[in-house]
C-alpha cells in the first residue's frame, strides 16, 4: 500500500483499524508511514489514533530486537505459529509436565535459540507472558530461565584466580620430571613416550583402574550409570534418545 | 579469568602426554574448579582439590581407554577427591549423602536469598551424571558453543543437546529446587 499523501482521503474507521493491524502482523504492503498518516489525520477517531500510536511504539521497541534475529529458515514462524496458535489447548492440554517438551520441539528450539543469542531475554519474557501460549510451557519456560539466570549470576565467584591454573601447569610439569628421572632410573616407562590408546572402543571410564588409583566408583549410581552408558552405547542420532521423547 | 580457548581434544600430531595433558587441563580449568568449589565452598580448598586431583590422574593417564572421554573423566576425578577432603575436614558426616555438605540440602520451608539459590542449584549440578553437569556448566555458566562442548566432551552436538536439556530437566524437577525458588510442584 502506498504511502497516502495528506490529501488522500481517509477510509472507513474499520478499514483503518486494518491496515493498523496489517502492520502489526508485517504485511510488506503497510509501511511505517501509513499508521503515522493516520495518526496524523484529523478525520481519524482517538480510538483509532490510540491504536496507530500503541502500533507505532510496538515497532520501535521491537525493531532493535528484530534485527538481532537470524534464526534458521522457517524456525522463528513455526515458533511463533506454534505460540500463537488461536486454538492452543490451556488447562486441558496434556500434562506438560510429564513431558519436557510440551508442544513437539517448540521449547527446546526456544531454548536453544536463546542460548544461541538467536532470541533475546525480552523476547523470551514476552513468551512467558504471551497469555495465548500454552500454560505448561510458558511456565517450564519461565523456571527454567530463572535457572539459567541464577546460575549466570553465579559466574563471577565461579572464576578460579588467574594464576591457578599456571601453578596447576607448573606442577604437571614437575611430576612429568619426576617421572622422566624415574624412568630413567629405573627404565620402566617414558613419560613423555606417545600416548598408548587402545584403538578398540570401550566406555571411555576404566572403572577397575580408578578404584586402583583410590578414586571412586560410582558405577552403582543410577544417575550416573545410565549416562555413561549413554555416551558409549547409544546412538545419539538415534531417535530414541532425542529430547522429545521425553 | 582462565581464557576458554576453543581445541581439539584429541591428541595433536607429534604432542606428547605431557603437552596434550596440559593443553586439555588448561582449556578445562575453569569446568574443574567449578565442581570442587561448589563441593568444597572455598577457593583455596577448590584449587588444592583440583591439583590433587589433576595430578592423580595424570599419574593414571595410561587408564584412560579414550583420549576424548577425558574432560568428563577429569571432572570425575575432581569431584570424587573434593568429596575425599569434605570428609577429611568433617569426618562426623562422613557416611551422609554428599549434597548435604552445602548445607542448604535439608528442607526449606521458604524460599531461600539468590546466593543460597545459587550454591544449591550448583550442588545439584554436581550430582548430575557427569557429562550433563559438564554442558550445563559449560552452557549456561560459560556459555560456550555447542560445537566447542561437543568437541570438549567427545560428543556429538545432539547429544550435547539432549544432556543439556535433561540436565536442566532434571534440575528444575529436583525437589530442593522447587522449594528454594517457591515453584509449586509439577
Amino acid at each position: 500500500m502506498p504511502t497516502p499523501p495528506p490529501s488522500f482521503p481517509m477510509p472507513d474507521q474499520p478499514d483503518l483499524a486494518s491496515v493498523i493491524e496489517d502492520f502489526l502482523a508485517g504485511e510488506p504492503a503497510v509501511s511505517q508511514a501509513d499508521v503515522e498518516a493516520i495518526l496524523a489525520n484529523a478525520a481519524a477517531s482517538e480510538a483509532i489514533k490510540a491504536q496507530a500510536r500503541e502500533a507505532l511504539d510496538w515497532a520501535a521497541m521491537s525493531a532493535p530486537l528484530r534485527s538481532e534475529i537470524t534464526p534458521p529458515p522457517g524456525a522463528r514462524e513455526r515458533l511463533l505459529a506454534q505460540l500463537r496458535a488461536a486454538d492452543a489447548p490451556t488447562e486441558t492440554a496434556a500434562p506438560s509436565a510429564a513431558s519436557f517438551f510440551p508442544a513437539g520441539d517448540l521449547f527446546a528450539d526456544t531454548l536453544e535459540a536463546f542460548f544461541d543469542g538467536r532470541l533475546t531475554r525480552n523476547e523470551m519474557d514476552h513468551m512467558i507472558n504471551d497469555p495465548q501460549a500454552e500454560r505448561g510451557f510458558r511456565r517450564d519456560l519461565a523456571e527454567t530461565l530463572t535457572l539459567t539466570d541464577t546460575l549466570r549470576r553465579a559466574h563471577a565467584r565461579l572464576e578460579p584466580e588467574p594464576a591457578a591454573c599456571d601453578r596447576l601447569l607448573d606442577a604437571i610439569a614437575q611430576l612429568a620430571a619426576d617421572e622422566t628421572d624415574l624412568g630413567s632410573l629405573d627404565d620402566e616407562e617414558d613419560a613423555l613416550a606417545p600416548i598408548p590408546f587402545p584403538t578398540t572402543p570401550t566406555t571411555g571410564f576404566d572403572t577397575p583402574d580408578l578404584l586402583a588409583a583410590g578414586l571412586e566408583d560410582d558405577t552403582d549410581d543410577p544417575a550416573t550409570t545410565p549416562e555413561h552408558e549413554a555416551s558409549s552405547e547409544q546412538d545419539p542420532e538415534d531417535p530414541s534418545v532425542r529430547p522429545t521423547d521425553r | 579469568m582462565v581464557e576458554h580457548r576453543t581445541s581439539n581434544i584429541m591428541p595433536r600430531p607429534h604432542e606428547d602426554r605431557q603437552e596434550w595433558f596440559q593443553r586439555v587441563v588448561c582449556d578445562h580449568y575453569n569446568l574443574m574448579f567449578v565442581t570442587a568449589f561448589t563441593t568444597l565452598g572455598d577457593r583455596q580448598e577448590a584449587e588444592d582439590a583440583v591439583q590433587t586431583a589433576v595430578l592423580k590422574a595424570y599419574q593414571r593417564i595410561s587408564t584412560l581407554k579414550e583420549p576424548k572421554a577425558i574432560v568428563a573423566w577429569l571432572k570425575m576425578i575432581v569431584r570424587n577427591t573434593a568429596l575425599d577432603a569434605v570428609r577429611a575436614r568433617r569426618p562426623d558426616h562422613a557416611t551422609s549423602d554428599p549434597s548435604d555438605f552445602g548445607g542448604l540440602s535439608a528442607p526449606q520451608e521458604t524460599p531461600v536469598e539468590d546466593n543460597d539459590r545459587q550454591q544449591l542449584v550448583l550442588e545439584c549440578i554436581n550430582e548430575l551424571p557427569e557429562t550433563q553437569a559438564a554442558v550445563v556448566e559449560l552452557r549456561v555458566i560459560y556459555e560456550r558453543d555447542i560445537n566447542d562442548i561437543a568437541e570438549s566432551l567427545g560428543l556429538t552436538a545432539n547429544a550435547v543437546r539432549v544432556r543439556l536439556h535433561r540436565g536442566l530437566e532434571r534440575l528444575r524437577a529436583d525437589p530442593r529446587v522447587r522449594r528454594a525458588f517457591g515453584w509449586e510442584d509439577h
